[in-house]
């Protein structure tokens, strides 16, 4: 990692150099390259003479300010995330790399896509230098996106995606493939797919948020192969807030008492206490939830819940600061400025896992998700705290 | 200034404004007929009539609400039999009693004439501190102490309302606007943004979490009511008490129907007016440690919007928004109402918009009902008054 940014440097130095030497093209002249952008501005020459570098840090080692903007506050997912990339920035400055600041805002709740626009220009005006997002609504900031690359900072998106905007790059779940990871785990939990009939509920947080939205369609694409024995009641939305996911189980187990089962897209009920207390017969309703955070656990060690599919949001953080810090390491190789590089938006599948109480052999041997794994509670509690470690 | 004991309703009967209530002014203003005057004393002079207290406690207006309730119950009942079962009523209790408690602080100052917009966001603040004092192992306090100590956060949010409306003259709107704002900001900066989780509270704050979120009077058909209603319901009972039977209360009562004669009256309206601010951050504060025994580790943007339904709760309990009249026991049947046709809309499979425009459109019938019942007892009382306009 050390090399590659010696090299970054080095091939950086290039284009400044043949500035100095009178060899550049014509950006290279002084008049034609006092835009103001980043990379191969004047600026760059003059850091790089011997007068000045004493004093000033060259353009690849002065201080970073990176954005993690995640679609709430106040869920313990994205603190992960959060987590996540302060360990990834650590890793940059431990490996050579400059001094990498990671700024965590968001908006409180999960129900305001203005606020996170408006978090958006406010953090673009800064002059930040790139953009972590996880986006509640497409459509509120994908004008924001453009204005933050138009300026030269980099945007890229985890958890929840931007389509049809100009991200750099996505790392995110297969949300589709997740959907359909737990509504076969369902299966599995009801005892096969003989067994499946009657209702099951899915809840969900936002419904304007694409990944959730791609996971309900993941979800039905299963359970419409049960269409003529299976009723799916209609979506249930929590606004992402855990009181209110608590009580819509709770109603919706009033007025259904023998549900089959629930698919819960996002873990909000389980980060309270006594969510699944409506629940009276947990050999008929069974319940599999996304992530597998620590307030999680109990459920699933108690029985109330049959498995976890855990994305990995520790990852969400810390892959979105090494995105950024390449996409910055290529804009200072180029020379180019980040609206003039020619990047391919890009979306990379993270792996999830698979977390039971204490999983079966058949549940070991069956096909794991790709790149995941599968583990018991007390597997996961030791991969957690390793994740955690460094941070300790 | 002149205590009067209680029996004498029919002298406030020829006043036209509500700060008749307040005894001062019967002092203030003699009546100029002798003859009536000697009946005056007499009736001053005599003891309370019987079940004074009671009937002081429980007005007529409650009778009304609780009888909407019941009929809400019924058409429940009659629709979608599950959604008013034990079990759901029971469910809807959690709520209840979050909206309850801070309501009947609510309520109090919206009876003194002010409003306290910022009760949503101090509850969410000191489920932050009680989840912050409850997870801090440095000085690990005993849990009561860290309930006391939320408590007296909300407390203080209170005096600091009270003192900039009682004291600097700020409009409670502006006021309780900007605690309300701070107080969000406050729980941001404690938590740094992150929710705390129910999974790190230490042990014994842990254990006392679980004695008060315990559900009591549990049997078969019944999963039992947590301990925050039976608080909420001997917390509204006080408050009624005080507010009607008390000196103080009756202060603010007169408050909010004169400012401005209760002063002339000698009422010493700051420091009722601090009070009421403080109990009602204070009752905040409690309903702030009952979202953390109901539902575990708070964030900070718990009570983010739940201002609008604590006051919802209070206006259909029958608290005048334009002050002076209301009781806190009406506000806990209010909080009732609003909370079971949420439930009984969910049961039906309403939508959340739908859900929404129906609870709002509640909401103004309620209190269009309310004037006219109002107006028509005036009436009946010979009286007549045009209601006040909605502030």
């Amino acid at each position: 990692m050390r090399t590659s940014w010696l090299l970054a440097a080095l091939l950086a130095s290039i284009p400044m150099v043949a500035g100095l030497t009178g060899c550049g093209g014509p950006s290279s002249s002084p008049t034609e390259s006092g835009g103001g952008t980043r990379g191969v501005a004047p600026a760059a020459k003059t850091t790089n003479s011997p007068s000045t570098s004493a004093s000033t840090p060259a353009p690849w080692m002065r201080p970073i300010r990176y954005a993690i903007v995640p679609k709430m506050l106040n869920n313990p997912v994205f603190t992960m995330a959060k987590i996540g990339a302060e360990q990834a920035a650590q890793d940059i400055e431990a490996e050579g790399g400059p001094k990498i600041e990671i700024i965590y805002q968001g908006p409180q709740t999960g129900d305001d896509p203005t606020e996170q626009a408006r978090i958006l220009e406010t953090l673009t005006n800064r002059g930040v230098d790139g953009i972590a997002l996880s986006v509640i609504n497409p459509d509120a900031v994908r004008d924001r996106i453009a204005d933050a690359k138009e300026k030269g900072i980099p945007v890229v998106t985890f958890d929840s995606d931007c389509p049809n905007s100009k991200r750099i790059a996505c790392y995110a779940v297969n949300d589709e493939a997740l959907g359909a990871e737990l509504a076969n785990q369902l299966i599995q939990a009801v005892g096969g797919e003989a067994n499946m009939e009657g209702e099951i509920a899915i809840l969900s947080g936002q419904s304007s948020a694409p990944n959730l939205q791609a996971r309900v369609k993941g979800v039905m694409s299963v359970l419409q192969r049960f269409q003529d024995r299976v009723k799916v009641l209609p979506t249930l939305f929590c606004d992402d807030r855990v009181d209110l996911a608590i009580r819509q189980i709770g109603t919706t187990m009033n007025g259904h008492p023998n549900l089959r089962g629930w698919i819960l897209v996002g873990g909000w009920p389980l980060f309270g206490k006594h969510a699944l207390d409506s629940i009276k017969d947990l050999q008929r309703t069974k319940v599999v939830s996304v992530d597998a955070l620590p307030d999680q656990w109990p459920y699933l060690e108690n029985g109330q819940v049959c498995c976890l599919v855990a994305q990995r949001p520790f990852a969400w953080g810390h892959e979105s600061v090494h995105m950024l810090n390449a996409v910055r390491r290529q804009e200072l190789v180029s020379g180019s400025s980040i609206r003039q590089l020619a990047l391919t938006p890009r979306k990379l599948t993270s792996p999830y896992d698979l977390v039971f109480k204490d999983p079966t052999p058949r549940q070991r041997a069956s096909p794991k998700p790709p790149g995941g794994k599968v583990y018991s509670v007390v597997e996961y509690r030791k991969q957690w705290a390793k994740w955690l470690a460094p941070t300790k | 200034m002149l205590q009067i004991p209680p029996g004498h309703d029919t002298l406030r009967q020829g006043k036209a404004s509500n700060a008749a209530n307040s005894l001062p002014i019967i002092a203030l203003n003699p009546h100029p007929n002798p003859e009536r005057s000697c009946r005056v004393a007499k009736a001053i002079s005599t003891q309370p009539p019987p079940f004074y207290v009671l009937r002081r406690v429980f007005q007529p207006r409650e009778l009304l609400i609780l009888g909407v309730f019941l009929l809400e119950l019924a058409i429940f009942w009659r629709l979608k039999p599950e959604s008013v079962s034990l079990t759901s009523l029971s469910q809807d209790a959690d709520y209840i009693s979050l909206y309850g408690i801070a309501g009947v602080g609510a309520a109090l100052v919206i009876i003194s004439g002010g409003i306290d917009l910022s009760s949503g966001r101090v509850l969410g603040l000191c489920a932050v501190v009680m989840g912050l004092l409850a997870t801090q192992s440095r000085w690990p306090l005993p849990a009561w102490v860290c309930a006391l100590l939320t408590v007296g956060v909300g407390l203080l949010a209170g005096l600091l309302n009270g003192v900039a409306i009682a004291y600097l003259g700020v409009p409670p709107f502006i006021v309780t606007l900007g605690s309300m704002s701070a107080a969000g900001g406050l729980a941001y900066l404690l938590t740094g943004g992150m929710p705390l989780s129910f999974q790190e509270f230490r042990p014994d704050v842990v254990r006392f979490v679980d004695a008060l979120s315990v559900r009591l009077f549990e049997f078969d058909a019944f999963p039992g009511l947590r301990t925050g209603i039976f608080v909420m319901l001997g917390l509204a009972l006080l408050a009624a008490f005080w507010l009607h039977v008390t000196p103080w209360g009756r202060y603010v009562l007169s408050i909010g129907g004169s400012e401005e004669a209760s002063r002339h009256a000698g009422v010493p309206v700051a420091q009722v007016k601090v009070l009421v601010y403080m109990v009602a951050g204070g009752l905040a504060g409690l309903a702030g440690i009952f979202y953390v025994t109901n539902f575990g580790g708070p964030n900070s943007g718990v009570g983010a919007g739940w201002e609008l339904n604590i006051i919802a709760a209070v206006v259909v309990g029958g608290v005048s928004l334009s002050g002076g009249r209301g009781s806190p026991l009406g506000v806990v049947i209010g909080a009732m109402l609003i909370e079971v046709l949420r439930s009984g809309l969910q049961h039906m499979e309403v939508e959340e918009g739908g859900a929404k425009i129906a609870i709002g459109l509640f909401i103004i019938l309620a209190v269009v009902i309310e004037r006219g019942f109002r107006a028509l007892g005036a009436r009946l009382a010979g009286r007549v008054r045009p209601p006040a306009p909605l502030q």
